[in-house]
């Protein structure tokens, strides 16, 4: 396509033919638009050093595709398909499992194990993740320190983000004050900080079969060779694909989509016709039993979890859309199985459920992906916790706080006041890296339920609950409330909310309809 | 002739993922331009496309021409990424995704006067759209996506995308008066 300001406007005139009337006001604007574009040049080192990670990466996922048991039998065994293939999964598996001296997991016991080994106190470093390498030019537009638990640094490099005059804030400003004014639990001098510990297995070739000549190349020829990850594929109508992680200790299931039937929509009228809307979603227990179905058919041991619970955030965009047609319903719903850690639910930071999240196919009431099946093996340290009920107030009374001059000075602030809840303990989930490897940990929190919001009319508070880090680590300072995206509030000025006039819609190409298929 | 998005898509499912190199090298730019355009800083921007890259090569196998085409597939995987990064840090950062007007455009060539007073009438009036009326524009005009796209990606239909774009071009114009008054004083800026 070509952009110009000329085209744009001719375009304008196809979908209003009242912009005739004004090409002398809006041609400068589209200009002024045009050369207003905020984009930055790429560099080139960072786009060559991508490729070459692309390329290796590629070379990595096709030799896990290639060596996936059910492919390297598909070549051989053209035959094993369809049907049969849902029944050559379990015994490949267990297959692997059986073989003596290849697998470190004894015959008939899980793949991933369930431990939690102690150790030394502050054995997994500070908590706090190691700050973000910053771009030469690019310091001053970012935040430095990334303190866990949501904290901010109020360096001045932050600062001159918000405070520079050509930043667009998505929503009226309000300075909120978290008010908690109940008991609190009992805090302990020091806590239990988990860290997730894959039992990083792997498979010997030799345990993929006894004759991996292929032809063109001999896998038997790569001594000690191993398998990381292991891809199956189930070849039949509404079929999946599960994905083993033996590296990670993980496991994901996804609809193999060419065994899905799809949309065959191809105008906008039959998209709108076959959208999924509100009527159509089941009730919660019916989803929840979806899931629960699933998991046993599956053997998709829950024991570490806890009752299933279904997310239905989507739920405020939708009440909150003026015009319900256009709101948003996911054809997906979302059945969560919340980990449990000591008997305690894990959340991540913003206090959603932490655990083996299923989606569910509203129309085909099938699950359509499994994510979060992970090993359960841990290691335990301890580390200084936040024992005095004044700091976490003292947290809260820093949540969300702008610094005073961290606006353009005739941006208005307004006030606001959140009333949380009692808190109940829990854990969250906080990962580290230190530009070579990861960790992820599962630190003691507080988490308070949002009660009660005062805020201005227009303004959407997103919150749920606040989570409160309860490792001394993390409990840094909070100077900036966050800005979530596509979260919108009632237009400031109401572009989108007036009905759309459709008889003044025309195709701006003649003839070519949406192919919408999503 | 050259291949088509989905051609070389289609071949990394069949054939070599390596055949992927061929769509990065298209569309590691206007990626990164996407993305450096809703965030504030490079080193994000940087981080966020080799997501985006990386999670295109992990899934191409899920593409499917017949919903769509290969770019509106790789700007949805964008714009979740961007989301799911404002989310993720949603207690780090001050950015915003919609856009990031931090840096100077580097091509101007007005007088620092003129430039500073556009400028600002242009970015107050964009401050105050709303945030998906704020995106068709920058999808239409930035992007250079086509309504159709647009639409999909933004999870709209087409024709509530054209409107929606008409209208906002049209409160630009309502909200500007500044800016026209500017030009009868900068008439170069016209041409």
């Amino acid at each position: 396509m070509t952009r110009t300001p000329e085209s744009i406007y001719q375009e304008l005139i196809l979908i209003d033919r009242s912009f005739r009337d004004h090409e002398a006001t809006l041609l400068p604007i589209i200009k002024a638009l045009l050369a207003q574009d905020p984009a930055r040049e790429p560099d080139e080192k960072f786009l060559q050093d991508l490729r070459v990670r692309l390329r290796d990466h590629a070379a990595a996922l096709q030799n896990h595709s290639s060596l996936s048991p059910f492919s390297v039998m598909q070549k051989y065994f053209p035959y094993l398909s369809g049907a049969l293939a849902v029944l050559v999964i379990v015994p490949v598996f267990a297959f692997f499992l059986m073989k003596p001296g290849t697998f470190p997991v004894a015959p008939g016991e899980p793949l991933f194990g369930e431990s939690i080994t102690s150790t030394p106190p502050r054995a997994f470093g500070s908590l706090t993740p190691a700050e973000v390498p910053v771009t030469p030019g690019a310091e001053a537009a970012m935040g430095r320190s990334q303190g866990g638990g949501g904290g901010l640094g109020s360096s001045p490099s932050a600062l001159s983000v918000a405070r520079d005059e050509k930043m667009i804030m998505p929503y009226p400003m309000v300075q909120f004050d978290y008010v908690y004014s109940g008991e609190f639990p009992e805090l302990q001098q020091s806590v239990g900080v988990y860290r997730r510990n894959p039992r990083a297995a792997s498979l010997p070739l030799s345990s993929i079969g006894s004759n991996l000549n292929l032809g063109t190349v001999n896998l038997e020829s790569f001594a000690g060779a191993s398998t990381e990850s292991i891809t199956f594929q189930q070849d039949r109508e509404f079929g999946y694909q599960i994905y083993v992680n033996l590296r990670d200790a993980t496991i994901s299931i996804d609809a193999k989509w060419d065994k899905w039937p799809i949309s065959q929509c191809q105008t906008e009228e039959c998209y709108r016709r076959e959208r999924i809307t509100l009527a159509d979603i089941p009730e919660d227990q019916v989803l929840i039993d979806i899931a629960k179905a699933f998991a046993e058919e599956h053997g998709i041991a829950l024991s570490g979890y806890g009752e299933p619970e279904v997310d239905n955030l989507w739920r405020r965009d939708y009440d909150r859309a003026e015009n319900k047609e256009f709101a948003y319903v996911p054809e997906t719903q979302r059945v969560v199985f919340p980990l449990l850690l000591d008997s305690k639910k894990v959340t991540d930071q913003s206090g959603a459920l932490y655990g083996i999240s299923m989606g569910i196919h509203v129309k085909h009431k099938r699950v359509m992906n499994v994510y979060g099946i992970t090993g359960q093996s841990y290691e335990k340290s301890d580390y200084e916790g936040i024992s005095n009920p004044a700091e976490i107030q003292n947290f809260l009374a820093k949540l969300d706080k702008y610094p005073a001059d961290s606006f353009p000075q005739d941006m208005k602030i307004e006030k606001g006041t959140v009333t949380l809840g009692t808190p109940t303990l829990g854990f969250a989930v906080h990962y580290t890296y230190d530009g070579m490897t990861s960790q992820e940990l599962l630190v003691p929190s507080l988490i308070f339920p949002v009660e009660k919001v005062d805020a201005p009319a227009e303004y959407y508070f997103y919150r749920q609950s606040v989570v409160v880090p309860l490792a001394k680590d993390l409990l840094k300072e909070q100077n900036y409330p966050p800005m979530i995206p596509y979260m919108e509030g009632p237009a400031v000025r109401g572009v989108e909310d007036a009905p759309v006039p459709t008889e003044e819609v025309k195709p701006v190409e003649e003839g070519v309809e949406s192919d919408s298929g999503y | 002739m050259e291949r088509t998005d989905e051609e070389i898509a289609i071949a990394c499912s069949e054939s070599s993922l390596q055949e992927f190199d061929h769509l990065y090298l298209r569309y590691s730019r206007p990626i990164y331009a996407f993305i450096s355009r809703r965030t504030s800083d490079r080193a994000i921007a940087e981080d966020l496309t080799s997501t985006v890259f990386l999670k295109a090569l992990e899934n191409i196998r899920s593409f499917t021409p017949r919903k769509g085409s290969f770019r509106t597939w790789l700007y949805r995987i964008a714009r979740n990424v961007l989301i799911d990064h404002y989310r993720s840090h949603a207690l780090r950062r001050t950015e915003d995704i919609e856009t990031a007007w931090d840096l100077p455009a580097e091509s101007t060539a007005e007088e620092p006067v003129e430039s500073m007073l556009r400028d600002r009438a242009l970015v107050k009036a964009l401050r105050a759209l709303k945030p998906s009326a704020r995106e068709v524009v920058l999808l239409r005009i930035y992007e250079d996506l086509p309504y159709s796209e647009i639409a999909q990606i933004t999870g709209k239909s087409e024709g509530a995308t054209k409107v929606l774009f008409s209208r906002t071009i049209k409160e630009l114009r309502n909200v500007l008066p500044p800016l026209s008054f500017l030009l009868l004083f900068f008439p170069h800026f016209h041409s």
